[in-house]
């Protein structure tokens, strides 16, 4: 052990050498505390305890320096501190702070130095103690500042622009990571170089000089520019240039941001190119396009729009739809919109008429739709415009032609059907079911062609039916076909007959597309052929009766008289003949009047009818064969009276009669009584006459004639079937007819 | 030949490393030495010509350096083995993963490598305050490698806790969190070049230079709160190898209280009450320190 580690010996010495320094020192600005090396206090100036509110004696009484300190500057002394000065001889400005007494604590700066012996062996520790609390404070505030610094750095790091700043002459100062991406050249590239010379494109310098000016005079520059990279391609960027001051307010440097805009760029001319496009459609629309406001003005129209309603554009847009729709059509049109701005709808169409600049009314279709924002608010309309006069005049023309042929067809009696053979669709005009004698239902608006055909072929009448399918089979193949007639069963299960002609029609590709069908009720017409055909048979069998009746007639008139009067005779036979043909012809052929036949034969004497000659019987009418018969008989009698009998003098009377007993199976008689006449005489011979008017009578009639000679005069009486004899109610002429033969 | 990862940046891929003339293919080149060599991670300084071995490891705060007073004292019967821990002095602070020294026992996995990459057997653990502990996990997890520990200045757990006197609240050591902060402040740019700068001393300026309890802030701060929060009672009371404790008079850190507890705890050890004051008596008393521990060794 030396006398240096002896506590005493240090004690005075360090005393003894403090003494002699402490009148200097005892008021410094600082403190001065001296100690032995571990820490014991063996002196302290005035400026400490004054700092520390201790008191000099209680620190020399055995306290070491270290008890002075909080807890954690303790540790911080012991772990740090302490073995730094045994290690290095001294520690500067140490942090910490001191713990006065009764005081808040005290933030120092600690410097200590050790002194040793000359062997190394350490004897006191000087320690110098500075008030940091103006120094804490400042270090927390640099501190924060610093922390703030680190953040912004940060954030200029990582920021997606390019940053950099440069002196006011242009020479760049800082370059960020995003600049080194964006433009190419490093930071050791970029810094000291001339920002212009750089990164703006030639044709920019003076853009650059200009925003540089007005930046120097402390504006902040906001520009869309162009830099120039490292490869020499341009980038299209937003630049923002703003002055950096110094403290006296002086620009003293710029900031530049570029943010790169080549992608809003590409969308802006992406937008545009669009925009344009949806312009063009917009303008060159075939139809009207508008873009109307909520209160209808006309807030954008197309030239096809104008000319439709013949307003030029400046017109229009100082208009609303309301001012030129037709009066009749705007409720309708208003109520829509309504709808639309309800939301009840998304879109509606309608057809309405606008009133033209010349005041002319044009038909359009309009369709409306609603442009929302993006809140739901209805923004506008968009409204599309056709002009549909021509389609309205056609379909009204349409409609002219329609009604007109329904017309005609109505009067003709036609009816026509039309067959899609390719929709295998059939439709019919309104008077088919009237025509047909029967409906087919759906047919007047179209049904199908099976189901029509299937329902049509049912009421042909069985005998015509495979003709008819042949018919519309072929048709139905486009081979042409001839008209057809046929029967069918209408409603009142009469037969009727019906003439279809049928024409096939192409399409424009001269495909076969459809037949037009027209039908006519032929029923009356084909009752009329027939009757005729019946006629024309009657009468062709009437004529050869006629003329065998004729030959008859001549070769007995031949043989029973003398040459002489023969052609008197046989003419006046003939006569009456004729006389029956007439009314025959006149009824066409279907029997006569009882009456009528007896006025016809006794022609010669119609003066006397009525006087001399009476008629008395019941409207009678009796058939053909019937009336040739007896018109012969009484032609025979009245020849006969007029020569021998009743009405061969002056008073002589003939009263004929007739009547029907018995309906329909009952008897017709006639009878022929001549009185008053000259006296009676039966015949020597039977000549032709009497075969006249017996014979030929019953074989006509069926009948049974009775002939007598009366004193009083000529009876004749015949007896005959109704059936045989007269036409009966009803009856249509047969062409089975009585055969005098 | 090693392979090892390339860590150059724009090179990156596997190369063929000759630890004769070493270089990748780009230069300079950067290796990841955690690879290589954990000796070198750790500024491992081997010395003495002993058949024994003694590892030294400095507390928190310092490094190496603070064994110059004693370690060449044990030179002559031990080969001694100075490390940097983790994060301090001249360790390579680039392999600080703050995730495996969230705990001691992440130091104490290196003192482990280093045995097994130096192959020290019967080894002499000396632990200066945090050491101590750190030498306490790394002997239970291989008791086989460690004949001694010696701690000096030892602390389990630095907060008071119910009956047991760690000397400090959880306040104080938030307090020492701060007051670190605000000296490391400057440390780098300030503190530094004016130690470095002291005229009339140059080589004290060299030492400096290379490493002198100089660290990064933020490491320091994160190891400072490993230490002063972590609790390691119970693995003190598992401790098998024979312990000498050596505890100063008027220790701040670790008070007598803390070195009677360890005593009691672990059960072969042995206590011996320092003359010495403070928290480091091998820079303070260095003497007394060697005497200690060569009379506990013998």
């Amino acid at each position: 052990m030396t006398r240096g580690n002896n506590p005493r010996n240090v004690v005075t010495l360090a005393q003894h050498f403090e003494e002699s320094a402490e009148q200097v020192l005892d008021n410094a600005p600082c403190g001065f505390i001296s100690t032995l090396p571990d820490g014991m206090i063996v002196s302290v100036n005035q400026t400490f305890l004054k700092w520390t509110g201790f008191d000099r004696d209680g620190l020399l009484a055995g306290r070491r320096f270290q008890d002075l300190l909080t807890v954690p500057g303790r540790i911080f002394y012991e772990t740090h501190l302490r073995p730094l000065l045994l290690l290095q001889g001294f520690v500067n400005e140490i942090a910490c702070h001191i713990a006065c007494d009764n005081r808040d604590p005290l933030p120092v700066l600690v410097n200590s130095s050790l002194k040793s012996d000359a062997a190394g062996h350490p004897l006191v520790i000087r320690t110098t103690v500075f008030n940091a609390t103006e120094r804490t404070n400042y270090e927390q505030e640099l501190r924060l500042a610093r922390q703030n610094a680190d953040e912004l750095a940060a954030i200029v790091r990582s920021s997606a622009d390019a940053i950099f700043s440069t002196t006011i002459d242009g020479i760049i100062l800082a370059w960020n990571p995003a600049a080194e991406a964006i433009l190419g050249y490093s930071v050791s590239e970029a810094i000291g170089q001339h920002v212009r010379d750089l990164i703006f494109p030639p044709d920019r310098y003076e853009e650059f000089a200009a925003w540089n000016s007005r930046v120097r005079r402390g504006e902040v520059q906001h520009l869309d520019t162009m830099g120039k990279r490292r490869d020499g391609t341009l980038v299209d960027v937003a630049a923002t240039i703003s002055p950096i001051r110094d403290k006296d307010g002086t620009v003293s440097a710029f900031s530049v941001i570029f943010h790169d805009i080549t992608e809003r760029k590409r969308a802006a001319l992406a937008l545009k190119e669009s925009e344009a496009r949806f312009r063009n459609i917009f303008e060159n629309a075939a139809v009207g396009v508008a873009q109307v406001a909520l209160d209808g003005t006309w807030l954008d129209v197309n030239d096809t729009l104008c000319g439709i309603v013949g307003y030029s554009r400046e017109e229009l847009l100082r208009k609303t739809f309301q001012d030129i729709t037709h009066p009749d059509d705007l409720d309708a049109d208003l109520t829509l919109v309504r709808r639309l701005l309800a939301g009840e709808i998304k879109i509606f169409t309608m057809d309405k008429r606008y009133i033209r600049a010349n005041g002319s009314t044009v038909w359009s279709g309009l369709t409306v739709s609603l442009q929302r924002r993006q809140n739901g608010e209805p923004a506008y309309f968009i409204s599309i415009i056709r002009d549909i006069s021509a389609r309205v005049h056609a379909t009204e023309a349409l409609h002219e032609t329609q009604a007109r042929l329904r017309h005609a067809a109505k009067n003709a009696g036609l009816s026509y059907v039309v067959i899609d053979v390719e929709r295998r669709w059939i439709c019919a005009s309104e008077g088919h079911g009237a025509v047909m004698g029967f409906a087919t239902p759906g047919l007047v608006n179209g049904i199908d062609l099976d189901r029509a055909s299937s329902m049509f072929l049912d009421r042909v009448i069985p005998a015509d039916r495979r003709r008819v399918r042949d018919n519309l089979q072929q048709a139905l193949a486009g081979k042409p076909v001839a008209s057809i007639e046929y029967r069918v069963r209408d409603d009142d299960g009469l037969e009727r007959w019906i003439e279809t002609w049928s024409s096939l029609e192409t399409s424009q590709d001269s495909r076969f597309a459809r037949i037009f069908a027209t039908n006519l009720n032929i029923s009356e017409r084909k009752r009329t052929e027939e009757h005729m055909r019946l006629i024309m048979g009657e009468i062709n069998h009437r004529a050869k009766n006629l003329l065998g009746v004729v030959q008859a007639v001549a070769w007995q008139t031949a043989r029973s008289g003398d040459r002489t009067t023969f052609a008197a005779r046989l003419t006046d036979r003939i006569g009456s003949l004729a006389a029956s043909h007439d009314l025959l012809v006149r009824g066409e052929l279907a029997g006569v009047e009882v009456a009528d036949l007896v006025c016809a034969q006794l022609a010669g004497f119609s003066a006397a009818i009525g006087t001399r000659i009476l008629l008395d019987g019941p409207p009678a009418r009796i058939s053909p064969a019937a009336a040739q018969a007896i018109g012969m008989a009484l032609h025979e009698l009245a020849t006969n009276a007029t020569k021998y009998g009743a009405l061969s003098n002056a008073d002589g009377r003939v009263h004929i009669s007739w009547h029907i007993s018995g309906g329909k199976e009952g008897l017709f008689s006639m009878s022929w009584v001549e009185s008053g006449g000259p006296k009676v005489e039966p015949p020597s011979r039977k000549g032709f006459g009497r075969t006249v008017i017996v014979s030929m009578v019953e074989a006509a009639v069926s009948g049974r004639v009775a002939l007598k000679f009366n004193k009083s005069g000529l009876s004749w009486e015949l007896q005959s079937p109704v059936d045989d004899t007269l036409e009966t109610e009803g009856r249509a002429i047969s062409p089975a007819s009585h055969d005098i033969e | 030949m090693l392979a090892i990862s390339c860590v150059h940046r724009p090179c990156g891929g596997t190369v063929l490393l000759n630890l004769g003339n070493g270089g990748c293919h780009k230069l300079p080149p950067q290796w990841d030495w955690a690879q290589m060599s954990v000796s070198r991670r750790h500024n491992v300084a081997v010395s003495g010509s002993g058949a024994k071995t003694m590892l030294l490891a400095h507390g928190y705060g310092c490094d190496q350096t603070m064994w110059r007073f004693v370690a060449p004292a044990f030179a002559t019967d031990y080969k001694t083995v100075l490390i940097d821990l983790a994060g301090s002095g001249n360790s390579d602070l680039s392999e600080y993963d703050h995730e495996k020294y969230a705990t001691l026992h992440g130091h104490a996995a290196d003192i482990l490598e280093i045995c097994d990459e130096l192959a020290l057997t019967d080894v002499v653990f000396v632990g200066h305050s945090v050491s101590a502990m750190i030498g306490v996990l790394a002997a239970n997890r291989a008791p086989g490698r460690f004949s001694n520990l010696v701690m000096i200045g030892p602390s389990p757990y630095y907060i008071n806790d119910g009956d047991y006197i760690g000397g400090f609240t959880r306040q104080d050591i938030d307090g020492l969190l701060e007051l670190l902060e605000a000296n490391y402040f400057g440390w780098t740019s300030k503190f530094a070049p004016v130690i470095m700068g002291v005229p009339g001393r140059p080589e004290l300026a060299e030492e400096l230079a290379n490493s002198f309890c100089r660290t990064d802030p933020e490491i320091a701060q994160h190891f400072g709160r490993v230490t002063f929060l972590s609790d390691h009672r119970v693995d003190v009371k598992k401790v098998a190898t024979p312990s000498l404790i050596l505890q100063c008079s008027n220790d701040l850190i670790a008070p007598i209280p803390v070195g009677e507890w360890l005593h009691r705890s672990i059960p072969r050890s042995s206590l011996v009450i320092m003359q010495a004051t403070g928290h480091c008596p091998h820079l303070s008393a260095p003497e007394e320190t060697i005497a200690a521990i060569l009379d506990y060794l013998k």
